[in-house]
């Protein structure tokens, strides 16, 4: 699942068209498209506001570390021409010195600069980008999810030469929209690792039918995930090792089985 | 190679740092205070990173020299090992730094200067005793070799200090620097060796075997001390057959004459790292493997498997090798598993 993180209505109505989400029932300022496993939740402005909506989206997911976030929105700086899409390096929060690191695993072809995440807009541009909700974003997110997965990027809206006064609400829809082919591919980068986590994370379908079949207490289901991975890396082909487990009556007896099997499975690798 | 440099404040100038940096012009470069908020951080992914690692430059400010664990000694009285690098550029699955470290990310010590210090007076302080000092625990010690001129800085200490001696433990074909000077008798490169079958399936991206030999038939032509590490033995269906013939093709090859040393030892990781580990790589066949606990919290090869493996190693391995140059890991030898530690396998 990717979760994306807007402040305002105009940054998301791009997406919101693009990604076909739709609002979620019950919950506010919050869209999702089921089919794609995305959701897009609008903060409002200022770091509170994102930390708050990242809280709220986590919640309502019931997001995991296999979950990527997204902080997608407009950001000033001196000299990058308004409409350039940019991946962040680091970001500070201006009023307390935190420091976070994005860390990314995937390349695109856009430019990398260092934010500042300032309390109010400001019209002394600099060499970082600035907005006011990343560090927010960054702090809501700390040790809630796999840090690879968690994203920021930023469409320049305003610079030295054309200032904040000029960004209107139109403006910051055109400049989404001239980006989707970027955006579509970090979210599709972040959608793919998302899906490796997931993977790597899932006990598989067998797990799931044979905790349903018999009584596995805490450490033999424990026991159960780990023979059903060693399993599958030693079968690949095999698709359901629960047919041939039916007979057996109890837990202990699936795990013995199992057990059993590994150790008559000579070992390949590669 | 690399796209995304971090570099610590205190190391912005230093002239290793800037050459380095010098040769990735078109990566980002971000300043940070200490390389431990980006390397150590947690709910990072290391096999996510491992798909597109960036560099740390960094300085080591303290432990530059540390003891190293007495099984991997190959004749030192005494025995050190150092890191100038953290991580690897190949990616073994069985490698424990895989299991020890949070992040991917290669850490680059920029000063150089500070452990070659430390290393002189760990010699002096040696006295007559023979000193010997380890490199390869945490890092390849020659695959990034052309980034870090790391032997055209560290050798010369060896070259002044005769009495002690230096291993490069490798993978590697990076041996351009070594040709490039005169062989020193107190310097072993030490390469690493899975059978050809086993490489192909769990070393990723390190040079194939036959590579690997080349590049030792070369050093040794030139007349560098050579060592052969068969550490960690890896097992699998055919492994008898596979290590007979890898011993029979390295030592096609190896001259008696330029053999320093033998060593090998059994997989075994300490149990947390191995638990890392399979979170990160349950699709592996390797962590499918018969492995067991041992008493002393590590991971291992089932007794059985570990003891038949290792003495079949060394028994066809002593066809080759005289017994004064073969130093297995002992406590694995004698498959008593209570005198069996240390961190790991080293890197390489």
């Amino acid at each position: 699942m990717l979760h994306i993180i807007c402040a305002l209505k105009p940054e998301a109505r791009p997406l919101l068209d693009h990604f076909e989400l739709r609002a979620r029932p019950g919950a506010a300022r919050m869209y999702y498209n089921p089919a794609t496993g995305i959701s897009l939740t609008l903060s409002g402005i200022g770091q509170a506001a994102a930390a708050a909506a990242v809280t709220r989206t986590y919640t309502q997911f019931n997001a995991d570390k296999t979950h990527a976030w997204l902080n997608l929105g407009i950001a000033g700086h001196t000299d990058l021409p308004v409409g350039q899409a940019v991946m962040i390096n680091k970001v500070t929060d201006a009023r307390s010195g935190q420091t976070w690191f994005p860390s990314r695993v995937f390349s695109v072809p856009l430019p990398c600069r260092d934010l500042i995440t300032l309390e109010q807009p400001d019209a002394n541009y600099r060499q970082e980008l600035y907005d006011m909700e990343c560090a927010g974003f960054f702090r809501a997110m700390s040790g809630q999810a796999t840090l690879e997965l968690v994203q920021p990027m930023k469409i320049i809206s305003d610079n030295a030469g054309q200032s904040l006064a000029t960004v209107t609400p139109a403006l910051v829809r055109r400049l989404i929209t001239q980006n989707l082919p970027v955006i579509k591919e970090v979210t599709g980068q972040l959608l793919s690792l998302s899906a490796l986590l997931q993977q790597l994370e899932d006990p598989g379908p067998d797990y799931q039918a044979l905790t349903r079949r018999h009584h596995f207490s805490v450490s033999q289901r424990h026991q159960l995930g780990a023979l059903l991975r060693k399993w599958q890396a030693l079968h690949p082909d095999d698709t359901s090792p629960t047919t041939r487990l039916r007979h057996h009556q109890t837990a202990a007896e699936v795990l013995r089985h199992l057990q059993a099997g590994l150790e008559q499975t000579p070992i390949r690798l590669g | 190679m690399i796209d995304q440099i971090y570099i610590e404040k205190a190391v912005l100038e230093h002239p290793r740092a800037r050459a380095v940096m010098g040769r990735f012009p078109h990566a980002t470069v971000t300043v940070c205070d200490r390389y431990g908020e980006i390397f150590n951080r947690k709910a990072q992914n290391f096999r996510l990173q491992k798909r597109k690692p960036a560099l740390i430059l960094a300085g080591k400010f303290a432990n530059h020299v540390l003891p190293s664990p007495p099984e991997y000694a190959i004749g030192g009285a005494v025995n050190y090992y150092f890191s100038h690098m953290l991580n690897c550029i190949y990616d073994c699955r069985y490698c424990f730094l895989q299991g020890m470290y949070r992040s991917a990310h290669y850490v680059l010590f920029v000063n150089y200067e500070d452990f070659c210090q430390a290393i002189i007076e760990k010699i002096q302080a040696a006295g007559a005793a023979s000193a010997h000092f380890f490199s390869g625990y945490d890092c390849d010690s020659l695959a990034l070799d052309p980034v870090t001129d790391f032997v055209r800085e560290f050798l010369p200490v060896f070259r002044r200090h005769p009495q002690a001696l230096l291993e490069l433990r490798t993978r590697s074909t990076q041996i351009r620097a070594l040709l490039a000077q005169e062989p020193m008798p107190n310097c072993v490169v030490a390469f690493s060796f899975t059978p050809a079958e086993i490489a192909a399936a769990i070393e990723h991206k390190a040079p194939p075997v036959p590579k690997r030999l080349q590049a030792l038939q070369r050093l040794q032509e030139h007349g560098w001390p050579i060592g052969l590490r068969f550490d960690p033995l890896i097992y699998q269906d055919g492994a008898r057959q596979q290590y007979e013939r890898l011993f029979g093709q390295v030592f096609d090859v190896v001259e008696p004459a330029r053999l320093h040393s033998v060593s090998l030892g059994s997989f075994r990781l300490p149990k947390s790292f191995y638990r890392n580990l399979t979170r990160l790589y349950p699709d592996e066949v390797l962590f499918a493997s018969p492995l067991e606990e041992t008493a002393d919290g590590m991971v291992a090869y089932r007794d059985s498997i570990r003891r038949e493996l290792l003495s079949f190693c060394r028994d066809t391995l002593l066809n080759y090798v005289a017994e004064e140059k073969f130093f297995p890991c002992e406590a694995v030898i004698t498959s008593n598993a209570d005198t069996d530690h240390g961190v790991g396998v080293p890197t390489n």
